[in-house]
């Protein structure tokens, strides 16, 4: 992962956690992390001409639940599959936004956002900056040229 | 008085968020209506009278700049004010609505503190000693 993407992605997902669903996160150094261990994933696609960017939020369950639940001011136990969903769309189309502007950069559109689950059995591996909640996985960030989301674990 | 505001996003979640912000931000709101896209924001607004629009940008069937070309054909919901609540961060893009007839944006993520500051402003509230330009945006 590019340094100076990495930079800007992380100041972005932090702002908008911070502001919109109200946590803080840290970031560790990029690495594999294994998709059996990760719930869910949404991501967005950005383009310009024939370039293409994709920034991706994969969580686990937990984590995707408590922000769900702060974004939406209800209760955890609460949160409804096609909120979590929704929720998280928004969080990556947030994030996405955020970093466009970070970047200074024009002419990127932000696609629809993308949301998929992952299997418990999966034996995929992503790559990305993990997450965490005060020293506890929270899930991983990534950003790439190409798409992402759409390889199949 | 209070105000009658309709909330266009295509996203569920964020139409309720934005609710809570409006109740947060102290602005006094009337009814609160809700729209998933540009198309359905005007079949509201053909039995509805509102007094603000807050709208998304990126929607499908019919987005935020379609919903202010079709605002501004109809001489009856011309001068609704229509507050852009989005994520595009293009500066040619959100000039270009604002040309459409946008009073104003703000970027997402926002917090209650804005979305109150720019809603006074575009709705006339201020005491007048505030400086600005009610078509500047707030970016954070």
């Amino acid at each position: 992962m590019d340094p100076k993407r990495e930079m800007l992605i992380r100041d972005a997902i932090s702002e908008v956690l911070e502001a919109m669903f109200f946590v803080s996160v840290g970031f560790s150094e990029p690495a594999h992390v294994s998709a059996s261990s990760l719930f869910c994933c949404s991501s967005v696609q950005m383009c310009r001409g024939s370039e293409t960017m994709e920034i991706g939020i994969a969580v686990t369950e937990s984590f995707g639940r408590m922000i769900a639940a702060n974004f939406l001011g209800i209760r955890e136990e609460g949160v409804k599959s096609e909120e979590l969903e929704d929720v998280l769309k928004e969080l990556v189309n947030m994030a996405g936004g955020n970093y466009l502007d970070r970047a200074d950069s024009e002419n990127w559109q932000l696609e629809i956002p993308r949301f998929r689950r992952f299997a418990q059995s999966s034996s995929a591996t992503l790559w990305g900056m993990p997450m965490d909640v005060l020293g506890e996985p929270a899930g991983l960030v990534f950003i790439e040229s190409g798409s992402f989301c759409s390889q199949s674990s | 008085m209070p105000y009658n505001v309709l909330i266009v996003d295509d996203s569920r979640s964020m139409r309720e968020v934005i609710k809570k912000v409006l109740r947060l931000s102290g602005f006094q709101i009337g009814d609160c209506l809700e729209a998933g896209n540009g198309e359905e924001a005007l079949s509201v607004l053909a039995n509805h009278w509102v007094d603000v629009i807050l709208s998304d940008i990126h929607m499908p069937v019919m987005d935020g700049f379609g919903l202010l070309q079709a605002l501004t054909a109809q001489e009856d919901l011309r001068d609704v004010p229509v507050v852009l609540i989005t994520t595009e961060s293009s500066h040619s893009r959100l000039k270009e609505a604002l040309a459409l007839g946008a009073r104003g944006y703000l970027r997402k993520p926002f917090r209650p503190e804005e979305v109150r500051a720019l809603l006074a402003q575009i709705m006339g509230e201020t005491d007048g000693s505030q400086a600005g330009n009610v078509d500047q945006g707030c970016d954070f």
